[in-house]
């Protein structure tokens, strides 16, 4: 008996060492990528310096901390890793469950933010819970992409069918309808990115895509036509287009100004903290919204390709993650999450070489501002999420 | 829930991975955009955009180089620089409380609104200056306007300024000039490169001659700045070079007796019946005197009158003293006759005839010429000045009595010769563009003229001017009269024929010649030296800040190369006619030291009083320096009757010889 025990027993130990071997190989938290991880943080990690740069000479000059800035954002930036080892911990198939609950409170702090929102600047972005603000439009960016990829799950046999398109556009329409009341038209613009990378993934077809983009063309117009979009809005969508408008010299001040900034870095840039344009305050909001001025000008084309490579780099992994992923659900969640970030990379960075017009979207990873590191943390959480259970 | 590790089919699967590429090339194409878009920004349009980023960083503030003095050959100051502070106001930045704003500043000021305003509206400073409406303010006032000037004060300006400044006021005035904001046209001239709107330029005398000089290299001083305009740090600093100092040939003593004999001959003949009774007393509005050194070309003193203050133009001239020194009315101030105006030059002249006479031996230093009352030439008759003249006598005696029939029959020879030979030289214009007739004699003086030396050339180029206007003459003219005939004729061809009459009428400084005061003062240091031309000039030295002193050579001119006979004529003759039987011994008889010299009556059209000329040198030398005097009054009467008692005058202080009181001389030419 013994020995049959023993052969039992050693059987079952082999069976045993196969089955952890395998489940360690497959175990998730082996399978972070690792060039995902490392682009985020290094993105992150120059968006401190750069805030340093632009940042440190009015903060000294008014006797304050010159690292004040960069502190905030240092702390946004342990919230958002910490945010991210949530947003990989918990399997991302669980959100397919809790897509409608996080879909709900998005819409309801909208809906709050709507009632109750402070103004800044014009429009009422930010929310203030217990001392903390913080922009529900940045939730409502990962609870559409999980919504939408939940429900082109669901719909997966008739995924091409017009019902889930229908839902799909509807699911969108309403935190886009609150997000242009508030009124952001760049978070707008967001979703809509999100929505279009969704559906294409998603295998809807390609008349119904075209058909789409044509009655989107023609909803802007007529909203154009019915004074839909205010006044302001539009003037600042176009002041790239129409420099003469007065109203519209302070932007077209910022834009000359950071494109002043950009064209002076030249090759090889005025040195790390030694842009005039950066440094003496000439192009304004250089921290935020024109954060990319700030390598632009100081590192010069070489550190602009580097920003540039690394998110690049960055939306490869991406990519590459929605396509191993597992399922289809895994592959929209990925596909929403890449056009989240090259959307605002690239409207942002048009912008300030004046190809885009003037939105206020931060840069994602660089431009100063808690809320947007934090969202941007848990997204990519969610990207190596998809990439950690790969095989599982 | 359904099974969420159910594989997609192969099929879905190829479609995943086509829309998953279709996605990356979307996101590739949006990148190579944001590409292009740096290196045209970064690579190709770099350079531009970092010469606009040091444009918005960096401000350049000029530092004003401190212009140079200006001295009399004693070192004796007479253009200095002083700083002060200067209040000014810039209209378009007042605002709309302007008037609350200038009563507030008036208020300060201890002046009143209307005297603000009407400074504002009077100067002709700049659009882009502040226009100066106080001057000395004290201290204290300037800083409280620097505090208050956002606040009250707007548009208002407290500068320290440098200040040109006349110690001697307007002594001197048309050789120093004066300096004026530089013009748009000038601003887009080469020269002036350098200049900025607002800066200060020479207008005239040797603050423009010598601009370059005076005028020293501005510094720079670069500046770092935020958007605020805030001065944040000194990048470097280049101290400005102050300009050179001139260090003129005027005497201050010689230039103000000038200057005084000058106005009070004037003075005198305004009160001297006139002669010819064209009207009551002499006109005498205006007149030049020259002195210069015969041997170097060094101009002792030159005086224009009337003149005109140049502090006046410190800050900006007003439009109400600007008009009167340019008005007609007030015979010109602001022109300086000794060398932009040119006359005729009567028989001040006389000296290049005789001496293209002798030259060209149409007479000898011993041989005689006859000397009448009255002379014809085809049936024209043509009088001499003193009707009881007669006998033969020398070419010297010519020059002493001023024979005009001696001249008259020189200059029938000489044109005679001239028809003869087919006119391929003229023998008097030649002659007097040798001496260097004609030509600006180059003096380190602004808008010099150079005068007129008629012949054949100039005849056929005035008549080609002035045909049209006789034709219309003709026409309107009575039937039958004088003035059909003349005119009818001068619109012909044959109006433009340089007559036998013109040769006649140019032999006495009379007619279409023309001459300024310096130049007949440059052709009689020629006589007076024995034959050297040389260029006269008013600056003998710079002296550079740096301790350099760069002394100015005088230039000798090619001259009339006069043999050693023909200048002992000229200078015998002008010996004596300050002596018995001279033009100008009356104003002479009682006077110590030799001078030489020779009156001119010039006629200028028949409604003019003549025009007084007298050019004079001391025979012997006086402290090692002969001095060439030339008075000439417009419209002053016969030469000896105003100008030689001027030029006695200035001889009289010149050579220690006691000064006098001006009284009109006897006519005499």
């Amino acid at each position: 008996m013994a020995t049959a025990f023993e052969d039992v027993s050693e059987g079952r130990r082999q069976r045993e060492a196969v089955q952890r071997t395998w489940t360690g190989v497959h175990a998730p938290a082996r399978h972070v990528d690792p060039l995902l991880a490392l682009t985020a943080v290094a993105l992150s990690l120059l968006g401190l310096v750069f805030i340093y740069s632009a940042t440190s000479p009015v903060l000294e000059s008014g006797g304050l901390d010159p690292l004040l800035f960069v502190n905030r954002q240092l702390i946004a930036l342990g919230v958002g890793l910490a945010a991210m080892a949530v947003a990989m911990s918990v399997d991302y198939r669980v959100l397919q469950v809790w897509a409608p609950v996080l879909y709900g409170v998005a819409i309801v702090m909208l809906i709050v933010l709507a009632i109750v929102g402070e103004a800044v600047s014009g429009s009422a972005r930010w929310l203030v819970i217990g001392g903390l603000q913080f922009q529900p439009s940045e939730l409502a960016k990962p609870a559409l992409i999980v919504v939408l990829a939940a429900l082109f799950h669901e719909r997966r046999e008739s995924a091409l069918g017009l019902r889930a398109l229908v839902e799909a556009l509807a699911l969108a329409a309403v935190p886009m309808v609150l997000v242009i009341l508030q009124p952001d038209l760049g978070t707008a613009m967001v979703f809509v990115a999100i929505t279009f990378a969704v559906l294409l993934l998603a295998r809807v077809r390609v008349r119904y895509m075209a058909a789409l983009a044509v009655i989107g063309v023609v909803s802007i117009l007529g909203a154009l036509q019915l004074d839909l979009i205010q006044e302001y809005q539009l003037e600042r969508l176009t002041s790239f287009l129409n420099p003469e408008a007065a109203d519209v010299q302070d932007d077209l001040y910022n834009l000359n100004q950071a494109q002043i900034a950009i064209g002076s870095g030249q090759l090889a840039g005025q040195g790390l903290f030694e842009g005039t344009q950066t440094q003496l305050s000439y192009v304004p909001e250089n921290h935020t919204d024109f954060i990319f001025t700030v390598p632009a000008e100081e590192l010069g084309f070489l550190g602009s390709t580097l920003v540039l490579g690394l998110f690049g780099m960055l939306l490869y992994r991406g990519l590459r993650i929605a396509a191993l992923s597992r399922d289809t659900f895994g592959t929209l969640i990925a596909g929403g999450v890449v056009a989240v970030i090259a959307f605002q990379a690239f409207i942002n960075i048009g912008m300030s070489l004046g190809l885009m017009p003037i939105t206020g979207l931060p840069l994602p990873f660089l431009s100063y501002g808690g809320t947007s590191l934090i969202s941007t943390f848990i997204l990519i959480g969610i990207l190596q999420n998809v990439h950690m259970r790969r095989f599982s | 829930m359904q099974p969420l590790n159910a594989k997609a089919s192969v099929d879905e699967a190829e479609s995943t991975r086509l829309r998953l590429t279709f996605l990356a090339l979307i996101v590739v194409s949006l990148f190579v955009l944001l590409f292009a878009r740096l290196w045209y920004l970064q690579v190709m349009a770099g350079a531009e955009y970092a010469d606009l980023a040091e444009g918005n960083a960096v401000r350049t503030v000029s530092l004003e180089a401190p212009r140079g003095v200006i001295t009399d050959r004693h070192g004796e100051t007479l253009v200095e620089n002083r700083y002060a502070y200067v209040v000014g106001v810039q209209p378009s930045e007042l605002g709309e409380e302007e008037d609350e704003v200038i009563a507030d500043l008036a208020d300060l000021l201890g002046t009143t609104p209307e005297e603000i305003w009407e400074d504002i509206e009077t100067s002709r400073a700049s659009p882009l200056r502040p226009r100066p409406v106080a001057v000395d303010v004290p201290e204290e006032l300037v800083l409280y306007i620097w505090e208050n000037q956002s606040t009250r004060y707007p548009g208002v300006y407290a500068e320290l300024l440098p200040r040109r400044e006349y110690p001697h006021g307007d002594l001197a005035a048309h050789v120093l000039g004066y300096l004026t904001e530089i013009s748009e046209d000038e601003l887009e001239e080469e020269r002036y490169e350098d200049y900025r709107a607002g800066d200060l330029l020479g207008a005239a005398g040797v603050e423009r001659t010598y601009e370059d000089a005076l005028r020293g290299i501005e510094g720079l001083r670069r500046l770092e700045v935020n958007p605020a305009g805030d001065v944040l740090r000194q990048i470097d600093e280049v101290l400005p070079t102050p300009g050179a100092d001139l260090r003129l040939t005027l005497d201050l003593d010689v230039q103000r007796a000038a200057e005084e004999a000058l106005a009070e001959g004037i003075d005198v003949a305004q009160a001297t019946g006139d002669p010819r009774g064209i009207a009551p007393t002499l006109e005498a509005p205006g007149g030049a005197a020259v002195v210069l050194d015969a041997d170097t070309g060094a101009i002792r003193a030159l005086s224009s009158y009337p003149t005109y203050e140049p502090a006046e133009f410190v800050g900006g001239v007003s439009q109400d003293y600007f008009s009167k020194i340019t008005d007609p009315d007030n015979d010109f101030p602001l022109l300086n006759r000794a060398i932009q105006s040119s006359y005729p030059p009567g028989s001040v002249w006389k000296i290049v005839t005789a001496a293209t006479a002798l030259e060209e031996d149409y007479v000898s230093p011993s041989s005689t010429l006859p000397c009448p009352g009255q002379w014809e030439w085809n049936e024209q008759v043509f009088r001499n000045w003193n009707p009881a003249s007669g006998g033969n006598i020398t070419m010297a005696q010519s020059l002493v009595e001023s024979c005009n029939t001696v001249y008259y029959e020189l200059a029938r020879r000489m044109w005679n010769d001239e028809q003869a030979s087919g006119a391929e030289r003229e023998i008097l214009p030649d002659g007097a563009q040798d001496w260097g007739f004609g030509e600006p004699t180059g003096v380190d003086l602004p808008s010099e003229r150079g005068g007129v030396v008629p012949g054949r050339a100039w005849k056929q180029e005035f008549w080609e001017s002035a045909r049209d206007g006789y034709c219309a003459q003709a026409a309107a003219a009575e039937e039958g009269s004088y003035a059909e005939e003349l005119y009818t004729e001068l619109c012909s061809e044959r109006g433009a024929t340089w007559r036998g009459g013109d040769a006649v009428n140019m032999s006495t400084g009379q007619g279409d010649v023309q001459t300024t005061p310096l130049q007949i003062a440059h052709a009689y240091a020629t006589v007076a030296n024995g034959g050297s031309r040389l260029r006269p000039h008013v600056v003998g030295a710079l002296e550079h800040r740096d301790g350099e002193v760069e002394e100015l050579e005088s230039e000798t001119l090619d001259g009339p190369e006069l043999a050693d006979s023909t200048v002992d004529v000229l200078q015998r003759g002008l010996e004596g006619v300050t002596g018995p039987g001279g033009t100008a011994s009356s104003v002479f008889t009682d006077f110590g030291p030799a001078i030489a010299g020779k009156t001119g009556t010039a006629e200028f059209g028949k409604t003019r009083q003549p025009y007084s000329w007298f050019a004079a040198y001391n025979v012997d030398s006086h402290d090692g320096e002969r001095y060439v005097v030339v008075a000439v009054v417009e419209e002053g009467g016969g030469g000896s009757q105003t100008a030689t008692p001027i030029v006695r005058r200035i001889f009289e202080e010149l050579l220690d010889a006691g000064v006098t009181d001006i009284e009109p001389g006897e006519a005499t030419e």
